[in-house]
């Protein structure tokens, strides 16, 4: 007996046995458990961490996307819109310069009609002065060859007359329908 | 014809114990054995811990110890900072070999002290040789951890005449420590004892009393382990720290 073991609060031998034990679970523990459970834990914690970590950036990933998806959709926007009055400032460029060709083209039939409608008149006219030359030179004829009386000479010449008339109101009405067609275009 | 005093008189065995002597040196044969059976199965656990450790999804012996040594770290690295995580091990040893020692006497008996495994805890030698571990441990880190000049310069410090007491102090903390555990786990053994000392026509009571008593008795187990280790650190911290011894 290390002391007396008569009381029971003296301790014998058992102590050092007790004290070996002790020391033997400790070290057993302190070096072929605790270790195994530390490099887990900090495996964990690292694993935690890193999972937070890939977390915020693929958080802040997604806001960078949705600062870009918002960025291009302003920028379609913006660009539909600049196309939108692009195209209503060509559209109404082509509008002024058909109006402006369909104008010209008009002003351009206009005169060539004017022009063609005075020439028939021209012509009608120069046609006219044919007809008068000869029906007057036909007259005289008739008139030189036959002796004719008074009565007749006065006869032939109302007939004679009485066609020019004809033939000058005729070349008269002519002349209004063709001013009157270019006054109807030109309105 | 015994009286009824004498029929009632029972003898409870106080501090008995299965003692054997070589070589002129006394051992307390279940003190050894029960303390053996406790320190296997605390080993068992760990190697059980050590081929299942995983840092994904932890079985229950894994939570068992991850919540141990984060208890016990956590009061370390608060109280003496990061440097100081070598004391873990040794919280954690003194609590997991204190509750496995003090619920080894869940299984009742009549052999000896009335349970076929009493708890070494419930001896002095175990508490005495956990307590000397402590005593040794901080009173070497506190030299450490200030130097040898330092360390007596705590005992000598103003005032002076105070230099007997704080002399005492240092003593009796491993004492009371030992005695602590060693009274609360002993004095669990006497009530057991003492409930089946009620005689045999009160038996459904004695056994209703004997297992609520044991119930008890582990919480009783579960306190005195966490007592233990939290006043190991506590002393630990005092020894290292500049305010306190």
């Amino acid at each position: 007996m290390l002391l007396a073991s008569s009381n029971f609060l003296v301790p014998n031998t058992t102590f050092i046995v007790e004290l070996v034990i002790f020391l033997a679970v400790l070290g057993v523990l302190a070096k072929y458990v605790l270790p195994y459970l530390n490099r887990a834990l900090d495996d964990r914690q690292q694993a935690i961490e890193r999972n937070i970590r890939e977390a915020d950036e693929a958080k802040a990933r997604a806001q960078e996307l949705e600062e870009q998806r918002a960025h291009q959709l302003a920028q379609g926007r913006e660009e539909a819109r600049r196309l939108r009055e692009e195209a209503s400032k060509v559209g109404e460029q082509l509008r002024q310069e058909l109006q402006k060709k369909g104008e010209e083209d008009y002003q351009r039939l206009v005169a060539r009609a004017g022009a063609d409608i005075e020439a028939s008149v021209r012509r009608a006219a120069e046609e006219l002065r044919a007809q008068m030359s000869e029906l007057v030179v036909a007259v005289v004829e008739r008139v030189l060859s036959q002796g004719i009386s008074v009565s007749d000479q006065q006869r032939l010449v109302d007939q004679a007359i009485a066609e020019v008339e004809a033939l000058s109101s005729a070349e008269a009405t002519a002349s209004a329908s063709a001013t009157g067609l270019a006054g109807g275009a030109g309105s | 014809m015994r009286s009824a005093g004498s029929l009632l008189a029972v003898t409870i065995p106080v501090g008995d114990h299965v003692e054997r002597s070589i070589g002129g040196l006394s051992f307390n044969l279940d003190t050894i054995w029960t303390t053996l059976l406790a320190g296997a199965f605390v080993l068992g656990l760990g190697f059980y811990l050590r081929a299942k450790v995983t840092a994904s999804v932890p079985n229950k012996v894994q939570i068992f110890w991850e919540v141990l040594v984060g208890w016990v770290s956590e009061q370390v690295v608060s109280g003496m900072g990061p440097r100081y995580r070598r004391a873990v091990p040794l919280g954690v040893t003194i609590f997991v070999l204190i509750l496995a020692c003090n619920w080894i006497e869940i299984f009742p008996g009549l052999w000896h002290n009335t349970d076929y495994l009493p708890a070494p805890t419930a001896d002095v030698n175990l508490t005495y040789a956990l307590a000397a571990v402590v005593f040794v441990v901080t009173n070497v880190e506190s030299v450490r951890a200030r130097g040898f000049a330092g360390y007596i310069k705590y005992f000598l410090s103003k005032p002076r005449w105070l230099a007997p007491i704080r002399l005492i102090e240092e003593i009796m903390k491993p004492i009371t420590l030992a005695l602590r555990l060693f009274g609360n786990l002993f004095s669990g053994g006497i009530m057991i004892a003492l409930l089946l000392a009620i005689p045999i026509y009160f038996f459904p009571a004695t056994i209703v009393f004997s297992v609520a008593w044991k119930l008890f008795d582990m919480f009783i187990g579960v306190i005195q382990a966490f007592i233990f280790a939290l006043l190991t650190i506590l002393y630990y911290q005092f020894a290292v720290t500049e305010e306190a011894h």
